[in-house]
């Protein structure tokens, strides 16, 4: 049997035991975040489901030209292996026939560029029009010989043709294909000129002597010039519409469902897919381009929740103002808080450990010190409501996580048993601001907990005061929030560098490569 | 005892000693005999006590303030002096006594981390380690930790010579092991729960009660700490989830509670488990009455909260005893005896 203990000392503990797959307290966040990003499911690209209940723009990504300066760079490293050996020219059907079998460019670097809105230029396009994105991509190519057969020419000749260095100037566009994945689309109107001389098409010197037949010579070398222009464009344009849109980060398309959590209770499932917009896909302004993405949340609730209903899919989202980065809207983010938290991801035992000055808490529940100073403290949660997620009207960036009427149970552990010390229904505001690290970590850094207990009920121990409640619960709510990641991004929306996260209007912003 | 009483071996906070108290539930007329000079309760932690064949007594428990495991025989008139079984820092204790008296005592060694067992013939004890292993691959490892959980029964071989079962909890794996001797002396050491090949069943085993069934098979009864629950392993060898803890609230939401620690387990003459354990999330005490492979009938005991309950199931009653929390200062707790219907057998 035991005897009464004294205590100096406690801990306050979320100490890990068994295999679980639920995810932590803000993320509802943790898991919904996490999914969205794609930590888990289907990889990234393969689409999702048909978005019934999406909101369109929930994320936007933007991109200015010192985005596309560094991406250039990405594309630069990605093309040089596709282009190794050289892109071969294609023959296609036209007014000349001309064989370019045989025949290799050798494209340089490719720069992306925004070029200035033209005349006519839809500052709100559609998808897969000519937005004022342009691949530049420098060219050589060897003298060669080519066989022309034509109308005009008496018979088949052999020309000899010599290819001044020059430039592919490609307009890119972009489209998103039945499963929301942005595809990019070389448009019509790419340019091959010569470095000496910005004539389009103006890139050859040819020797017709060989040819026989009623021909005007300026004539077909501007069709010849015409012709291995496009054969150019062809030769690079499976490379530039499979990675612009990477090096643009936008491959952000994706499906994912999965239990958030599975207990002996039963489990709650979740399901989250990202698609590109099939409409309204791309928004130019005068410095940057924005291409949004619809997000689709849904959950199946966990027997611990009561069957809530998600916070409404907004329809109508005003789009973010940022020059370029991510932009996640609130709301969304707030949606997948609330299904994580009803697929179960937040009821029961919470876990992670922290040391406390146990004591003022001695002072103020000494009951706390009766379990010897071994003693840890952990928190069992069971949510009545399903969380609320907005800006922080009283602090510049921040969010704020209201709990709704949660029920949270003070667990302690005492001759290797975990005991329910005592509980307190209650209301709590977590406020804080995100982080988003160069890794993709996504980190929530509460400033302030407020918790408002409606009701104590004492369990092992005497119920604790309102004192002693203030004193354990906010830091027993920052322990479990601070110690964990909420998400980790994928590459294409991580920072360069560690950044807090914008809040704008109703949207998240920060910083991507 | 054969006459009906109870007998506990118990810190007594007033004495200042372990004691051996024999005494009837509901009666205040008890016999107490004084184990253990009086001092702190480091004197005598991790007591437990046997019944032998002929009604004596014997007692093994943990003298914190000398490091070392005692041993002391008696009967109602009273106990000898305490014999020294082995020098060690011991973390849990269980002991079981044989047809011809001998004492058998599993002990957890705090020290090496391992399940050790002490049995005691012509006055001399003989106190060996078991192995902790049950063929894993990565076993043993630098982070040993068995033993934070155990309990051992005997069971009789073919040809009737005693071997030994000792479950225990292996607390690096998470698993709930079981150690055995054959008739040939060969120890062996199998995983009950936990982990079958690359299927974990969770953390189970931390708490952990050996007993025999009148048929004289095996049952288990443990905690499962990755799902609050309580778990049970019957002559079948197939284990069930006896009480997961799980109730619905007003407005059909489900939550669970944290059941199963300190669970003992006894049969009825019929074969039924009983297993008696706390619930710490209310907190109280919980009783499960499984008839066979039937359902579980679980039940709330109508006593004060409380946490290590000792009993056996005696004439369809559950009688034993277990320390009340005292009211207001909880942890705290006070001896309480109990005898209260097992219900239908």
């Amino acid at each position: 049997m035991s005897g009464a203990c004294s205590s100096h000392g406690a801990r306050i503990s979320f100490a890990s035991r068994g295999a679980g797959i639920r995810g932590g307290l803000i993320a509802c966040g943790l898991m919904g975040l996490a999914s969205l990003l794609g930590c888990a499911g289907l990889g990234w690209g393969q689409g999702g489901a048909e978005p019934t209940r999406a909101t369109a723009g929930a994320l936007v990504k933007t991109f200015d030209q010192a985005t596309l300066t560094r991406a250039s760079e990405r594309l630069a490293e990605r093309v040089a292996l596709r282009w190794s050996a050289g892109a071969p020219l294609s023959t296609a059907d036209g007014a000349l026939a001309i064989d370019w079998q045989g025949w290799l460019l050798m494209p340089g670097a490719p720069r992306l560029e925004l070029t200035a809105p033209r005349a006519g230029m839809q500052l709100a396009s559609s998808a897969n029009t000519d937005f004022g994105l342009v691949v530049h991509v420098p060219v050589a190519a060897a003298s060669h010989q080519i066989e022309v057969s034509a109308d005009f020419l008496d018979l088949p000749c052999t020309i000899g043709v010599m290819v001044a260095d020059g430039e592919l100037d490609v307009p890119i566009g972009f489209t998103a294909d039945k499963l929301g994945r942005v595809q990019g689309v070389v448009l019509p109107g790419a340019t091959y000129h010569a470095l000496s001389d910005v004539t389009p098409n103006a890139i050859l010197k040819v020797d017709l002597s060989s040819c026989v037949g009623t021909f005007d010579p300026g004539a077909q070398l501007a069709a010849l010039g015409s012709a291995l222009s496009d054969a150019a464009v062809r030769a690079v344009s499976e490379a530039l519409s499979a990675e612009v849109p990477s090096v643009l980060g936008l491959d952000l398309a994706f499906g994912w469902s999965a239990a958030v959590n599975g207990d002996a209770l039963g489990t709650g499932f979740m399901r989250t897919a990202l698609r590109g917009l099939a409409t309204d896909l791309i928004r130019r302004t005068a410095e940057s381009v924005q291409v949004a993405f619809a997000l689709t949340v849904e959950a199946d609730a966990h027997p611990c929740m009561a069957p809530f209903s998600l916070p409404a899919p907004r329809a109508d989202v005003a789009a973010p103002t940022l020059p370029s980065g991510a932009a996640l809207h609130i709301a969304s983010l707030e949606r997948m808080v609330a299904a994580s938290w009803l697929a179960g991801a937040v009821c029961g035992e919470h876990l992670g450990v922290i040391p406390i000055a146990s004591a003022p808490l001695q002072v103020t529940w000494p009951a706390l010190a009766r379990l010897g100073p071994d003693a840890e403290v952990s928190l069992e949660l069971w949510p009545a409501a399903l969380p609320r997620l907005t800006a922080d009207p009283d602090m510049s960036d921040g969010i704020v996580l209201d709990t709704g009427r949660i029920r949270a149970e003070i667990m302690v552990t005492h001759a290797g048993a975990r005991w329910r010390a005592a509980s307190v229904v209650l209301d709590l505001s977590v406020a804080g601001t995100l982080w988003v690290a160069d890794d993709g970590e996504v980190t929530f850094d509460p400033a302030a907990v407020d918790a408002r207990p409606a009701l104590v009920e004492a369990g092992l121990l005497t119920a604790p005061d309102a004192n002693a409640i203030a004193q354990l619960l906010p830091p027993l709510v920052e322990a479990l929030v601070l110690g964990r990641p909420l998400a980790r991004l994928p590459p294409p929306l991580a920072p360069l560098e560690s950044a807090t996260v914008v809040v704008s209007g109703d949207y998240l912003l920060w910083p991507t490569r | 005892m054969p006459d009906g009483r109870l007998a506990i071996t118990t810190w007594d906070p007033t004495r200042g000693a372990l004691v051996v108290i024999l005494q009837r539930a509901g009666e205040s007329t008890k016999v107490v005999h004084t184990l253990s000079a009086p001092g702190p309760s480091e004197l005598g932690r991790w007591a437990r006590i046997a019944l032998e064949a002929g009604g004596g007594l014997q007692v093994a428990w943990f003298d914190a303030a000398a490091g070392t495991l005692l041993w002391a025989r008696g009967d109602v008139a009273g106990f000898t002096a305490p014999t020294l079984v082995i020098t060690a820092n011991v973390g849990q204790v269980a002991l079981a006594v044989d047809g011809t008296d001998h004492p058998h005592i599993a002990f957890r060694d705090d020290d090496t981390r391992t399940v050790r067992y002490a049995t005691r013939f012509a006055a001399e004890w003989k106190v060996i380690t078991i192995d902790g292993c049950a063929g894993e691959a990565d076993c043993p490892g630098d982070d040993e930790d068995a033993g934070l959980g155990l309990d051992i029964v005997l069971v009789t071989g073919a040809d009737s010579s005693t071997l030994p079962r000792i479950a225990f909890y292996d607390a690096l794996r998470g698993d709930l092991k079981l150690a055995g001797r054959d008739a040939g002396g060969a120890w062996s050491t199998v995983t009950l729960d936990g982990r079958a090949g690359d299927v974990d069943s969770g953390d189970v085993g931390r708490f952990v009660s050996l007993a025999l069934t009148p048929t004289r098979s095996l049952g288990v009864a443990y905690y499962d700490a990755t799902l609050g629950a309580l778990r049970y392993l019957g002559p079948t060898g197939a284990t069930r989830l006896v009480d997961s803890g799980a109730f619905e609230v007003d407005d059909g939401r489900a939550r669970r509670l944290n059941v199963g620690p300190f669970c003992t387990l006894d049969y009825d003459f019929q074969g039924s488990a009983h297993i008696i354990y706390v619930d710490s999330s209310t907190p109280g005490l919980r009783h499960a009455r499984i008839p066979g492979d039937g359902a579980a009938v679980i039940t709330g005991l109508a006593i004060p909260a409380g946490a290590w309950p000792y009993f056996a199931v005696v004439a369809n009653r559950l009688v034993g005893a277990y320390g009340a929390f005292v009211t207001g200062l909880a942890p705290e707790a006070t001896l309480r005896l109990f005898d209260l219907p097992a219900g239908p057998p």
